[in-house]
């Protein structure tokens, strides 16, 4: 196990975050990084604030759409969704992860 | 496909940075507040529970930078943050700022009037048609310095078959004004061309 203070595996949450909108539906920033957080149980601590640049990044390639609403506590902030295109791009980039951890996983037990 | 819509959007954003900027501050705020209420739920007190807030969301002028530089296209940025601080320095010390503009702008005009007289005088073609093909046609005599042709020779040469035709022309320099005038133009007499294809 990764101690607490771990990093967040470099270029893993751009893909974190489409999950968690196609699982969840509508959320906002704080939302997202709630359960993003909940998912990790701690194994890497999460800049909640890093969302943000991510978030704007999904936006600009349109995998995301976001609009502005009222949050829990009556305030305004942005929610966001993901698109069909987000779909398709979470669905792509799932399936090259996927391979990548089944090769990692036979070359380190091939060699042990 | 993708490149090009990033590319838009982050063009689009050149425009609406004073909003974009308030609308992250919105978002960022909300965000602290949902995680500061969050975690008196927890039984912090609030004071510890906005600090709490703050070190889970990590620096907050960070994620603004970030945000910015991904919203905009930052050569423009840069390009445009130049020439702003090119102005100022300029204004602010006059006498060079007119040094360099009289400078430079004596360097352009004479080398723009060199380049017109190279132009004119040595690189520009003549005005016809595939010029290598134009020959000139001289004669030489040891016996005298200058041999011109004469009117008979251009007659025999309009015979020849290898030439689809002929000009002659002679010097004609003409005095300009009255009689003491100095000033001669060197101009030439044509003949009609002959014979053409």
């Amino acid at each position: 196990m990764s101690p607490p203070d771990a990093e967040v595996p470099y270029g893993t949450l751009d893909l974190m975050v489409l999950k968690t909108l196609a699982a969840m539906g509508t959320l906002h920033g704080f939302g997202i990084a709630r359960r993003i957080e909940q998912i990790a149980d701690d194994a890497f601590a999460l800049n909640q604030g890093t969302i943000y640049p991510a978030l704007l990044r999904l936006e600009q390639k349109g995998w995301i759409a976001s609009e502005w609403g009222t949050s829990e506590n009556n305030r305004r902030a942005r929610f966001y969704t993901i698109t069909r295109a987000g779909r398709k791009q979470l669905a792509a980039e799932a399936e090259s992860w996927a391979r990548t951890v089944a090769m990692m996983n036979r070359m380190l037990e091939g060699e042990s | 496909m993708r490149p090009l819509r990033v590319l838009l959007s982050r063009a689009a954003g050149i425009f609406r940075r004073g909003r974009r900027d308030d609308a992250l501050r919105q978002e960022i705020d909300a965000h602290l507040d949902l995680l500061t209420e969050q975690y008196v739920r927890h039984g912090m007190s609030a004071d510890d529970a906005r600090l709490a807030a703050r070190r889970a969301f990590g620096g907050v002028e960070q994620v603004k930078a970030a945000y910015r530089d991904q919203c905009g296209l930052p050569l423009f940025d840069a390009i445009a943050q130049d020439l702003r601080f090119a102005l100022r320095v300029l204004t602010r010390d006059r006498g060079f700022a007119l040094t360099a503009i009289l400078v430079l702008g004596l360097g352009v005009g004479v080398n723009n009037m060199m380049f017109t007289i190279i132009y004119g005088h040595t690189l520009r073609q003549l005005p016809i048609d595939r010029p290598e093909r134009v020959l000139f046609i001289s004669a030489s005599d040891p016996r005298v310095p200058e041999r011109f042709l004469s009117y008979p020779d251009l007659l025999d040469l309009r015979g020849a078959q290898s030439f689809a035709g002929f000009v002659a022309f002679v010097d004609a320099p003409v005095p300009i004004g009255d009689e003491d005038a100095r000033l001669i133009a060197s101009m030439a007499r044509m003949s009609p061309r002959t014979r053409s294809t």
